[in-house]
């Protein structure tokens, strides 16, 4: 018998994962059918006639707080967006009220848009909502694709060709897709610096290393078999300012690193069982450059760590985020890196940053 | 392909990734999308080493700047093929030489993950 290689064998692995995840969601969604109590008849009838006018029906009202944006604070735009998946779980149409709203940036923005598209979200549940007064924010939605997203019967396509300025979804098997990063790129430059030069950047390398996060951390141990992430390049035009937002709604950093740990060492889960994980540590250790990897194959688990680097050496990124699960860090050039714990877990990963003209 | 060019005394061969490859190198895998280290090293890079890995006399130089950049996980994947393939580490540094005038801290770490493979 031919004996297999690594490469082979890890291939191997990972399709009979996917195939494995792919039957128990195919299972999750027949035993749920089975058991909705109310007609599909009726529901369809209720959310036909919410979609219509909102008020002919019972539904919960979603009243957004004044500020909604994941970077200044996180905990209440998690909680915020739970309460109203809470509503959605039970099938009840919520009404996303962002009326007042005076603060919301492209990362919000975005993270807002991957939950109403997502079917574990929604539960195939309608949603209506209004967006905010701020004339501001109101650019933002027109111009990051908001209708394009919320639109029914209207069909976004998988990648967008337009890398700037407008929500590019991506649900790919490929998940890492250079070209696309490479358009971006430059155009954010010609945007924020006014020159075609790709060369003069450290922020394709950091794209790349986002997708490829997305394939390490995201549906680890989930039940999806396609990845998907979200990536927004906002160009402010007053300010010449681009504001990027890339984001996974998978399991999150941490949390596949315990799945991995845990699946792989018993010692390792019993240490889970006794000592709670500080996830804030090993964010620290990862940006110190000690390796935090599940696997003991050698060149893995330098990802972040390279970000990391990236970062503090350039003085034209600034505002550099990254939330995953119950963690938000702020780095960048010059700065104290902060570290901080939220009260929320945060399902996924989102790295936001912006990029600025040179003073 | 790179140019070739002989010295006196070695035969250079030099690959520059930007020409010879693409722009937007990628990430590990094939299967992670195009322009991964895998691809590169299997397409472009293995047969160029073999052609300076068995003469006494001859490099290969390959140039890393022109590009876009690069992600961990090409370099580390291009490094653990030649590692993997060549076995001899310290022959493998002489023989190949990495540039990169832009920024060597990608050299450093290529040179990390080759002497880190085991």
């Amino acid at each position: 018998m031919r004996k297999l290689t690594e490469e082979r064998k890890q291939f191997l692995i990972r399709y009979a994962r996917r195939k494995h995840l792919h039957e128990i969601k195919r299972r999750l969604v027949r035993k749920r059918k089975r058991l909705s109590k109310i007609p599909i008849k009726k529901i369809e009838n209720r959310n036909k006639k919410f979609l219509d006018d909102p008020k002919k029906v019972e539904h919960f009202v979603s009243k957004a707080p004044n500020i909604l944006s994941l970077t200044s604070d996180p905990d209440s735009v998690i909680s915020y967006f739970r309460q109203a998946k809470k509503s959605l779980s039970k099938k009840v149409p919520v009404f996303f009220d962002l009326k007042d709203v005076t603060l919301m940036g492209p990362e919000t923005f975005t993270y807002f848009i991957a939950l109403i598209t997502e079917n574990d979200y929604v539960n195939t549940t309608p949603i209506q909502g209004n967006i905010p007064d701020d004339l501001k924010i109101r650019e933002m939605f027109k111009r990051a694709g908001f209708y394009k997203y919320v639109i029914p019967d209207k069909r976004f396509r998988d990648v967008d060709v337009d890398p700037l300025g407008t929500l590019i979804h991506i649900k790919t098997r490929n998940v890492v897709e250079p070209e696309l990063a490479g358009n971006i790129c430059s155009s954010a430059m010609k945007h924020t610096f006014n020159t075609d030069n790709f060369l003069d950047q450290n922020f394709y390398t950091i794209l790349i290393e986002c997708m490829a996060n997305t394939r390490n951390h995201s549906n680890y141990g989930e039940l999806g078999e396609v990845y998907d992430w979200w990536l927004l390049a906002y160009k402010e035009t007053d300010t010449k300012i681009t504001k990027f937002c890339f984001l996974d709604l998978g399991v999150g950093i941490f949390q596949s690193l315990l799945t991995k740990y845990a699946e792989d060492s018993l010692v390792e889960r019993l240490k889970q069982a006794v000592v709670p994980s500080n996830n804030r540590k090993t964010l620290e250790k990862i940006f110190q450059g000690k390796r935090e990897t599940s696997t003991t194959l050698p060149g893995r688990g330098y990802g972040l760590n390279f970000i990391y680097k990236l970062v503090k050496e350039d003085q034209t990124i600034k505002k550099f985020t990254i939330l995953s699960n119950n963690i938000i860090a702020n780095i960048g050039y010059n700065m104290v890196d902060s570290i901080k714990t939220n009260k929320h877990n945060f399902r996924g990963t989102m790295f936001y940053w912006e990029l600025t003209p040179k003073l | 392909m790179g140019v070739n060019s002989e010295t006196m005394n070695e035969e250079i061969i030099e690959v520059n990734i930007a020409k010879d490859f693409t722009l937007t190198p990628g990430a590990r895998y094939r299967t992670d999308g195009k322009f991964s280290g895998e691809e590169f090293y299997e397409d472009v890079l293995k047969a160029r080493i073999d052609e300076v890995w068995s003469k006494d006399n001859s490099k290969l130089i390959v140039y890393l700047d022109g590009t876009y950049g690069y992600a961990s996980s090409f370099l580390s994947e291009v490094s653990i093929r030649i590692v993997k393939d060549f076995i001899d580490k310290k022959k493998i540094l002489e023989k190949i030489n990495f540039v990169s005038e832009k920024d060597p801290l990608i050299v450093e770490a290529i040179v990390k993950f080759i002497n880190e493979t085991p």
